[in-house]
């Protein structure tokens, strides 16, 4: 069993170091999996840790409404936390909770200039401004992803953000140069300076960081049953 | 009367604001002849819709007392409560909700599931309520059934299955394509009185048979004899017709029905729909306690012939005295029977028995198991269960949120004061969230809800049917006091000033503890204080929570506990024990580091998002905190978390900010701690009034 800082310090480490950003300002990092693997949880569990370091993000869900992210959030939070007093959990929460801000679309009604305008609205009227952002449920098999992604990037340095995108993966029918190449981030693996695939074995997913130097010797394992990640040795 | 009762429906319907109940039922008793003329909601005749009775309610166009009908369709009957959509009113959903059998959720087919239709969702589910679902308004601009059949999957978590797909849409919706008879049905006449059916249009087969296919598929997850069926391509009309009802009555599907109620469309298929799928109360199991037997529950049986169980669900005062509605669970209720109220143990006579048609009754003599209707004369609270002679059943008590808002009336004179109590005492009769008391420094009355708008319709209800002239003061909101931190106190009572004395010492702790409002626990070992004096100390913790010693707001979240203490043979007493916790309590509570709680609501406001910012900004300066906010197409929701002191008038400020274009709910969420400034400004007022 581990406490609460221990588990936070995990994510501290997946989100840099505490006065480290393992993506600066303009840089992108995503979860890849496939459907079902437990992308969502891992991106929540990540925004814990940004939340934790005191850095304000932005959650966008292609997928889910409001109350369902917040759900998520609170019970990742509480299962993480389990060792500390219910008061000092709350107390964490309360001053964990104003620097988040969700967001929600319909896949179909999300544009990056629509983004851009939301944001521009509640930065300049003071309402919230992010330091991380996370965009869960990118349809990256269209056409245009690298386009959009493109943008993204303009818009990260603009705002001075950094990006985590979770991408639904499959694997190449027939790769072609035999290696099991992931569809569809081989298409805009260049934008990303990190990444981590989430693997399932009998027991665990495996967080395997598969682009970026800085996480090599980072053992991350993710339990199926509760989604949460646990050391290691925490068996 | 008829006695079949495979043939009953008692059914609700449930909906967010504006998405069309009223008009929905308007319709509903057109076709089924129980009126014979359309009137709208705020429609131009004037008239107001049938259910909508209140004055208020027709001024207004919303809808605030439900008001209970039956009318009946293809043999069936059907008991119809119509419900308030305004969550400030979810008393009234609430009790409905308690003795339906089924329901059906309206949703607008351009706004969908909204923040109104989340919360009537969670109602449902807390008892357990079976749905079918009926996507209004589809010839308006921007009318979407199948996403809002999506939102139904992906917010509220149903298994939602078409029943019908649009012949058109907006201005050209025509009318549907029922997929189980696979025909098209149209709607003719100058009220869509006349149901014309034809084959379907060319245009529409493929995508009528791909969804047909696709309720087959999703039903049959439920329905063995559906599966078989369906592989050997042996579907009938009247298999997928029980193998959809079956798994509407478990919850694991909502039909899904289309049409416009204002444009006269598709209620008469949603009416089969609700006979033929949507459950009897033979279908129910409904359970009471045994009030004598350990309350153990018991399950009632819906013969007519077993003793009465009935449940008072909603009081209304009329001209001629009070009428009880009631729903029966078990056995017959007539004119002149003996009944019992189990909550007072008084026996009473039934006189008058009534159906209800909105504000017109109709007298009948007896009324079996299954049944809603009203009971007249007879005195009780709502939530009272009427039972036979004998029996000692009580049905469960219904969920009651607690007040969040208050505020004081000043009655202009004597007159005023005699009749103003006589509303607040129906009043407060009727509706268990709303409440009244007396303000002890200043003698004032206050009056306690829901929200501005409840409190609101109570003061225009009094000017009205009571002619009460009043003042009214300025909301107050229900701030609670409670400690951060653990003390502990260690009190002596002792008083010996001629006669009898006082004698008591009581030592142990408080601390903070979540989620309830007061624990006591007692530590005392080996006779430290008597057995027969630990109640008493009990009690005088418990009269220290009405008023707090900060700033005498009520106190909560408190534990207390007794380890040590001491007694005097002759001058200990209950009442020297209760003078010396009330001493404990001030002492150790001032070391516990009391602060003030204030309600904290969550505000959803629906806005075009061209004003999304604004509106943002306006919840912003009310020291709100965004939760977040979604974009479904031109709308977006933005969903908030605001305290209530900073809420007042704010229907006002958002009207003149989105030019009328947005609405917003509200309800009470959690209580907070209040910042130190407004915590400060509070303490100033409070010793300002002291003075």
């Amino acid at each position: 069993m581990f406490d609460l800082k221990n588990i936070l310090n995990q994510f501290v480490n997946i989100s840099g170091g505490e006065d480290d950003d393992i993506l600066p300002v303009g840089k992108f990092g995503c979860v890849m999996a496939r459907a079902g693997v437990g992308k969502t949880a891992f991106m929540v569990q990540v925004a814990i840790g940004y939340l934790y370091k005191k850095e304000n993000v932005l959650h966008i869900s292609l997928n889910d409404p409001v109350d369902k992210i917040c759900t998520r959030y609170r019970e990742s939070f509480d299962k993480l936390a389990f060792s500390v007093t219910e008061q000092e959990r709350d107390d964490l929460w309360e001053t964990m909770m104003p620097r988040r801000f969700i967001m929600t679309f319909n896949v179909d009604n999300f544009t990056v200039p629509k983004l851009e305008e939301r944001l521009t609205d509640i930065i300049e009227q003071g309402i919230f401004k992010p330091q991380v952002i996370l965009i869960d449920g990118l349809d990256f098999s269209h056409d245009d992803i690298k386009k959009d992604i493109d943008a993204l990037k303009i818009f990260a340095q603009k705002f001075s953000l950094s990006a985590w995108f979770s991408i639904n993966t499959h694997r190449h029918e027939n790769p072609p140069d035999g290696n099991a190449g992931l569809i569809p981030f081989s298409n805009v693996e260049d934008f990303f300076s990190l990444a981590v695939q989430l693997n399932t074995t009998q027991q665990d997913i495996h967080a395997e960081v598969i682009k970026g130097d800085i996480v090599n010797n980072l053992t991350l394992l993710f339990d199926p049953s509760t989604m949460l990640f646990k050391a290691a040795d925490d068996k | 009367m008829e006695q079949d009762i495979r043939k009953i429906r008692n059914i609700g319907i449930s909906a967010h604001i504006d998405a069309g109940k009223t008009t929905l039922t308007e319709r509903i008793l057109f076709y089924t002849r129980r009126i014979h003329a359309i009137h709208d909601v705020k429609g131009k005749d004037g008239v107001g819709a049938t259910m909508d009775f209140m004055e208020l309610e027709k001024e207004r166009g919303i809808t605030i007392a439900s008001a209970a009908t039956y009318t009946s369709w293809q043999g069936h009957e059907i008991n119809i409560i119509d419900t308030p959509g305004h969550v400030d009113f979810t008393i009234e959903v609430e009790r409905s909700l308690r003795v339906l059998d089924g329901a059906v959720l309206v949703l607008c087919s351009v706004g969908g599931v909204q923040s109104q239709t989340i919360t009537v969702n969670q109602q449902m589910a807390r008892y357990n309520v079976p749905c079918i679902a009926f996507i209004n308004k589809c010839d308006r601009n921007g009318a979407n059934p199948f996403n809002v059949a999506g939102a139904l999957k992906e917010k509220l978590k149903h298994n939602p299955v078409l029943m019908q797909i649009p012949i058109g849409l907006e201005a050209d919706f025509s009318g549907v394509v029922d997929l189980i008879a696979m025909k098209a049905v149209y709607f003719d006449g100058e009220n869509g009185e006349d149901i014309r059916i034809e084959q379907i249009p060319e245009s529409l087969v493929k995508d009528a048979e791909a969804k047909r296919e696709e309720m087959i598929d999703t039903v049959s997850m439920f329905s063995d004899d559906l599966m078989e069926a369906a592989l050997e391509d042996n579907v009938t009309e009247d298999l997928l017709y029980n193998s959809i009802r079956h798994a509407t009555c478990s919850r694991n599907i909502t039909p899904v029905f289309i049409g416009s109620a204002y444009k006269n469309k598709g209620v008469q298929l949603l009416l089969d729909g609700i006979n033929k799928l949507l459950p009897c109360p033979l279908d129910v199991e409904n359970q009471a306690i045994d009030t004598e037997k350990q309350e153990n529950m018991v399950v009632l049986s819906s013969d007519p012939d077993k003793p009465l169980v009935a449940f008072a669900f909603k009081l209304e005062n009329g001209p001629y005295g009070q009428l009880t509605y009631v729903r029966i669970y078990q056995g017959t209720v007539s004119k002149g029977d003996t009944i019992v109220n189990v909550r007072t143990g008084q026996k009473v006579k039934v006189g008058r028995l009534v159906r209800m048609h909105a504000d017109q009754m109709e007298d009948i003599d007896s009324m079996p198991s299954g049944y809603i209707g009203a009971l007249f004369g007879i005195d009780c609270a709502s939530g009272d269960t009427f039972v036979a002679p004998g029996l000692s059943l009580s049905m469960m008590s219904m969920y009651v949120p607690e007040p969040v808002i208050s505020l004081a009336v000043f009655p202009e004179d004597n007159d005023a004061r005699v009749k103003m109590s006589k509303a607040i005492a129906r009043f407060t009769k009727e509706d268990p969230t709303f409440r009244v008391l007396t303000s002890e420094e200043t003698g004032d009355t206050l009056i306690s809800g829901m929200g501005e708008l409840h409190l609101e319709v109570y003061i225009e209800r009094m000017r009205r049917e009571y002619s009460v002239k009043l003042e009214i003061g300025i909301p107050k909101v229900a701030y609670r006091e409670t400690i951060t931190k653990q003390a502990l106190f260690n009190y002596t009572h002792k008083k010996q000033t001629g006669g009898a004395g006082q004698f008591g010492r009581i030592a142990g702790y408080m601390e903070p503890v979540k989620g309830e409002e007061f624990v006591f626990e007692n530590k005392i070992v080996g006779g430290a204080i008597p057995t027969q004096f630990i109640s008493a100390c009990e009690k005088g913790f418990l009269r220290c929570l009405k008023k707090g010693f900060k700033l005498g707001y009520p106190i909560t979240g408190i534990k207390v506990l007794i380890n040590d203490g001491q007694s005097h043979a002759v001058d200990s007493s209950d009442m020297a024990f209760q003078a010396a916790a009330r001493g404990a309590f001030i002492e150790a509570y001032k070391k516990a580091s009391p602060i003030i709680l204030e309600p904290i609501m969550k505000v959803v406001v629906e806005t075009p998002v061209e004003y999304q910012g604004a509106v943002m900004s306006s919840l912003n300066q009310r020291r709100g905190m965004i939760i977040g906010t979604q974009d479904e197409r031109d709308i977006s929701s933005i969903e908030a978390q605001v305290p209530l002191s900073e809420m007042f008038g704010y229907s006002t400020v958002l009207r003149s900010s989105t030019q009328g274009k947005a609405q917003f709910t509200m309800e009470f969420k959690l209580y907070k701690k209040v910042p130190d400034k407004l915590a400060e400004e509070l303490e100033k007022k409070a010793r300002e009034s002291e003075k």
